[in-house]
């Protein structure tokens, strides 16, 4: 009896290692694992809160000048420089603008707000082990179960007692059960699920181009009101320094370039890292990948260790 | 110096002519005009003088046509003349970017209202430090290749020119392989995979064919004679924040061989 259930559980012990070791490669995770660590590592300089003001910042500018162009646009109408159709024509760049800022303000302030929310869980994904060592997480606890079940298989073949074994096999099972507690996966974890899921919707090819979209209006428009639009403005006795707002957004605009210029790159260069991490199984199953196996290798090794008798008894009881 | 092949052609038939007159005139009054630097540009004159010496003397000598002089790989500087819009025609050097879906031909392009010309689909160039590009070497970005505010400023090939707001430059990334131009008969190809563009503190390569091999190589003609010559190309931007768009590139001007 006591043979019969060391061998089961060596056997339970064996499935469960080579389902761990296995799982990464199931999972594919040797090569989406680290995708996932470089757009962790892409998204730093973004994911603070210093950041995230001043874009909000800029957005306030951008919109503080499209607000004032309204103003400059009926000054000279009304004043007779230009008709409202020439207008319109001839700073096409700005009324795009106009007519688009409020898409592009939704599309953008939704961008901001969800890596805002998510500065928590970006923190706390980004303390978890370096995302490369994942997979091996797995494939070194499952090999050395799989190897400690197969020493305890083959000891039974020889007749022996494997008593010290099955006591490695239950340290192994509640190491596997500790190793997520030790890196806290199981408040991390969840949050990195929430992130990924926050993350989706600006995470996509689409959704790039149409900020790289705004960005093209953006500039466009900056260069138009800059270039062409205020000085015709002062020709035609406007006060370009009462457009305060356009002031600053001109003055701005090659810092906002810079600063956006990046971001949208990042965001773009780390379309298909993030599908490679959101085609993983859910973050907040991680944690349950390791404490599962982990109980079920204890809890073998444990049944087997209390149905066992003294290595002497086993011997005399049950002879190979 | 690097001496090509073509050139050294014309090394020795110049010599052979510069023979042939000494034997003629029996005389050493055309030598310092007949003594050509080592390149190709004054090899026609030296062709030309052939022909001068041969009615001088009334032997008769056919008249040579004038040698290709531009020929084979060309390592030198490929000037840029500065563009310039007049009447609405471009004329010189310019850069436009295409916006994903556009084609070179139609666009649709980025308009930039800092153009100096009346359609501002065309961004003008202006020649650099180094008075254009140079094949067989590298014209590597300065670093820090941008000022604080994220001005490109790499200035050796073309002057840096403000693009929605911001100095975008261009050079020669020196990890990716030296500038190669070929003639061949007027025609002009080659590899300018290490074309890079710097705007807004992101670098883009420029290059065609593309690092990686894709994409099509630049085109271009050149007057065998004068070195006069154009060459474009496209190149699609891969990744960053214009991933997807295409640049387009004009240059012109004259070629001058090394050394």
């Amino acid at each position: 009896m006591t043979r019969r259930v060391q061998r089961w559980t060596a056997t339970t012990a064996l499935v469960v290692g080579i389902g761990l070791a296995a799982a990464p490669f199931a999972f594919q995770m040797f090569s989406r694992a680290p995708l996932g660590g470089t757009m962790i590592d892409d998204f730093e300089p973004y994911m603070v809160e210093q950041k995230i003001d001043s874009f909000r910042g800029y957005m306030n500018t951008i919109d503080a000048a499209v607000t004032e162009i309204d103003g400059v646009r009926s000054a000279m109408v009304d004043n007779g420089t230009i008709t409202p159709d020439a207008f319109d024509a001839q700073y096409s760049g700005v009324l795009q603008l106009v007519n688009d800022w409020a898409t592009i303000n939704a599309d953008m302030t939704d961008l901001l707000d969800r890596m805002d929310a998510n500065m928590g869980n970006y923190a706390a994904v980004a303390a978890l082990p370096p995302f490369p060592m994942f997979p091996w997480f797995f494939v070194l606890p499952g090999v050395m179960v799989a190897g400690v079940a197969l020493s305890i298989l083959w000891s039974l073949r020889d007749g022996a007692a494997p008593r010290r074994r099955l006591w490695a096999l239950a340290a192994l099972g509640v190491a596997i059960i500790a190793a997520p507690v030790a890196f806290q996966m199981f408040t991390r974890a969840p949050k990195g699920g929430e992130m990924i899921d926050s993350f989706r919707p600006m995470m996509t090819r689409e959704r790039v181009q149409n900020v790289q979209r705004h960005f093209v209006t953006l500039g466009g428009a900056e260069g138009q009101l800059r270039v062409t639009l205020m000085p015709a403005y002062a020709a035609a006795s406007g006060d370009p320094a009462a457009a305060e707002g356009i002031t600053e957004f001109s003055t701005e605009w090659p810092t906002i370039v810079s600063e956006f210029n990046p971001m949208i790159a990042t965001m773009s260069d780390n379309i298909d890292n993030f599908q490679a991490v959101d085609a993983l199984p859910s973050f907040a199953l991680f944690p349950w990948f390791f404490a599962i196996p982990g109980a079920i290798v204890a809890a073998a090794a444990a049944i087997a260790l209390r149905s066992s008798t003294s290595p002497t008894q086993l011997s005399e009881k049950e002879p190979s | 110096m690097k001496v090509t092949r073509p050139t050294t052609r014309m090394l020795v038939a110049t010599f052979g002519a510069f023979a042939l007159i000494t034997a003629a005139c029996g005389s050493d009054d055309d030598t310092a005009d007949t003594t050509p630097p080592a390149t190709a540009a004054p090899t026609t004159v030296a062709a030309a003088d052939t022909t001068m010496a041969a009615t001088d003397t009334t032997v008769p000598v056919p008249v040579t046509e004038p040698m290709a002089m531009y020929e084979g790989d060309l390592v030198g500087l490929f000037s840029v003349n500065t563009g310039t819009c007049a009447d609405g025609a471009v004329v010189g050097s310019y850069f436009q970017m295409v916006q994903p879906g556009g084609t070179p031909e139609a666009g649709p392009f980025i308009a930039n209202a800092d153009s100096k010309c009346t359609d501002t689909n065309y961004t003008l160039l202006a020649v650099g430090t180094d008075g254009g590009l140079i094949t067989g070497s590298s014209q590597a970005a300065p670093d820090p290749a941008f000022d604080g505010t994220g001005n490109g400023l790499a200035a050796a090939i073309v002057a840096p020119v403000t693009f929605f707001g911001s100095a975008f430059a261009a050079a020669t990334d020196p990890t990716e392989a030296a500038p190669t131009i070929t003639a061949t008969a007027g025609t002009l190809s080659g590899d300018l995979s290490a074309f890079t563009a710097y705007w807004g503190t992101g670098i883009f390569n420029q290059g065609a064919p593309k690092p990686d091999g894709t994409g099509a190589a630049p085109t271009g003609t050149i007057d065998p004679e004068t070195g006069v010559f154009m060459i474009e190309w496209t190149s699609l931007i891969a990744g960053g924040s214009f991933d997807g768009f295409t640049g387009v590139w004009h240059l012109e001007g004259t070629f001058s061989a090394a050394g």
